[in-house]
């Protein structure tokens, strides 16, 4: 069961990859991403390869082949080693400037990993008994492991550092999904190799421990949950579209309560001709749609509450009666106070579409609760409330007006 | 403060508008809308020109439609945002479309309504069109708006149509500006 998993995961993470560095490799001519196309096959071929040499049958056949002991184990580290350097430069290439300057933070230590690769190797690793399992036998085998997942969880470091900035900067909710989940991605990745790395000084101090096999464990876990991330933040834009707009449900359906308390208020001075229900589920459906159709109301009421207003200051009254086709409008002083204010902070809706309207009516309803909040701490805070019960807030406020 | 209740729309109405939408969903691709795009379909539909025109309108209309022989007036508040103005006339084109009937107008009585800075002409509009025939209206417009929000063109919604050349020429041919 286990191997057919190993198998199906390692084939579903093939066929991504693939087909992800296709869609790039057909885009080539197009653009001017040929040299990066041909960096990220180069960067798979020497992970697959790390990878490939660390399965244990195909060790123990390379070390025969050559007549070295752990040749396929030194040719892993070296090709995993070049592969992480590649990583951690692609995942910052298109920060300039500082992604490009970060290029000899990762090229410098690797010549140099690479060269206590070949000392530990040949001066130790080579005259040593073939070793497949994944635990150190003596220092040797500790301090190969160890520089290994060292220099892995340390070129994540870098990417991390840089997205981060970069996340902070851009507020668009797509990039911003896209980098935090890179960023999720590198520091699951980082937690994974500094894992291997507690636990290859672990398993040196107590072979066998079981504290030591658990932190394995760990880090396994951690690089299983890096590989999902992973291929999640390779989807496509429109994927991406789709689940900013899932995530931005709770925000909108806040958003719509506001709009909805707004209209409610308004709802007691000037009810409107037209109503279109609603149910939660609509509205959880299709946010954006109620959204449009709160604010197109709010609109209409405001602008009814002003001409109202306006008739009431034209013909010097200090109360309202109006019949319209189905109902009777009448304020009192209290409510022709109400429409005043209402009207005023409605005043000057922005025209710079839905997003902009929705977040000045939002402001406007957190005024009116901060409002009622003081009204209700205040000693007379009851006899608003009882003007209120009076009006009778009614129906859906999903509504819009128009009588023409 | 007010009496009496405005209703909803009843099931009747809801299911003759869905039927009504579903008609012009097989001859319109809303995948595609613009405003304008949608006002040229309703006018070859109609076999009529439509004439957007910004006006300053009273307290309780939003949006007015009147007809003449061969060209359908549709005012909208001077004063709305653009992204209210493209729903009034949204819902202008959606009484139309509902098969609603309005005021006939000539250009002398048009001049006239403008002059009155529509004061006649909401007792006139008032009687034509019926709560009913607004609820009718307003489920099209939404049902419409619907269907662009399925096919994200909900931005389409914030454009109004702006006649400013084609407003001034019907003031001169009405004799409203020189």
């Amino acid at each position: 069961m286990r191997t057919f998993l190993t198998i199906a995961s390692s084939l579903a993470l093939w066929v991504l990859v693939v087909t992800k560095f296709n869609a790039m490799w057909r885009r080539r001519h197009e653009s001017d991403h040929g040299p990066l196309v041909s960096r990220v096959w180069l960067t798979a071929v020497f992970l697959g390869t790390s990878l490939l040499l660390l399965v244990d049958d195909i060790q123990l056949a390379v070390g025969q082949a050559v007549g070295m002991n752990n040749f396929a184990w030194y040719l892993s580290y070296l090709a995993g080693s070049i592969a992480f350097q590649q990583v951690g430069y692609l995942s910052v290439r298109q920060y300039r400037p500082i992604g490009r300057k970060a290029r000899l933070l990762f090229a410098v230590p690797l010549v140099l990993l690479l060269i206590a690769f070949s000392v530990l190797y040949f001066g130790w690793l080579r005259w040593t008994p073939e070793w497949p399992a994944r635990s150190p036998r003596a220092w040797d085998d500790a301090l190969f492991m160890v520089l290994f997942f060292g220099y892995a969880g340390s070129v994540g470091i870098i990417p991390i550092l840089i997205q981060s900035i970069d996340y902070r900067q851009r507020p668009a909710q797509i990039v911003r999904l896209r980098t935090g989940l890179r960023i999720l991605t590198a520091l699951l990745a980082n937690v994974c190799f500094w894992l291997k790395v507690a636990y290859t000084i672990a398993a040196y101090r107590t072979p066998g421990s079981p504290f030591a096999e658990q932190l394995n464990q760990l880090a396994l876990l951690s690089m299983g949950a890096s590989a999902v991330f992973f291929s999640i933040q390779l989807a496509s834009h429109k994927t991406f579209v789709k689940m900013v707009d899932f995530l931005q449900i709770p925000k909108k359906m806040a958003a719509l309560d506001d709009l909805h308390f707004i209209q409610s208020r308004l709802l007691c001075l000037c009810p409107p001709v037209v109503s279109v229900e609603s149910t939660w589920w609509e509205q959880l459906r299709n946010p954006d749609r109620y959204l449009y159709r709160a604010a197109i109301s709010i609109l209409d009421s405001h602008k009814m509450l002003r001409g109202y207003l306006k008739r009431l200051e034209e013909k010097h009254e200090t109360r309202l009666v109006i019949n319209t086709d189905s109902e009777t409008i009448f304020w009192n002083q209290t409510d022709i106070a109400q429409a005043r204010q209402l009207c005023q902070l409605l005043q000057s809706p922005p025209e710079d579409g839905l997003e902009a309207l929705v977040a000045f009516y939002r402001h406007v309803a957190q005024h009116l609760r901060q409002q009622d909040e003081s009204l209700l701490a205040s000693p007379s805070g009851s006899h608003r409330l009882d003007n209120e019960s009076q009006a009778g807030v009614v129906q859906d406020p999903d509504m819009t007006a128009h009588p023409v | 403060m007010k009496q009496s209740n405005n209703a909803a729309p009843s099931v009747d109405i809801d299911q003759r508008i869905a039927e009504r939408f579903q008609q012009i969903s097989d001859r319109y691709d809303f995948s595609h809308f613009t405003l304008p795009g949608f006002i040229a379909w309703v006018e070859k539909e109609r076999e009529k020109s439509i004439q957007m025109t910004a006006w300053a309108m009273p307290a309780t209309i939003f949006g007015a439609w009147m007809e003449e022989d061969d060209t359908d007036y549709i005012f909208y508040h001077k004063q709305a945002i653009p992204l209210h103005k493209a729903h009034i006339q949204l819902h202008e084109l959606a009484h139309m479309l509902c098969g609603h009937k309005t005021i006939k107008v000539t250009k002398e009585t048009l001049a006239q309504i403008l002059i009155d800075k529509f004061s006649a002409a909401e007792l006139l509009l008032r009687s034509t069109k019926s709560n009913q025939e607004e609820q009718e209206a307003e489920l099209l417009t939404s049902l419409i708006q619907e269907q662009l929000h399925r096919y994200t063109r909900q931005d389409e919604l914030t454009k109004v149509v702006i006649a400013d050349e084609e407003q001034r020429k019907l003031f001169i041919a009405l004799g409203l500006l020189d």
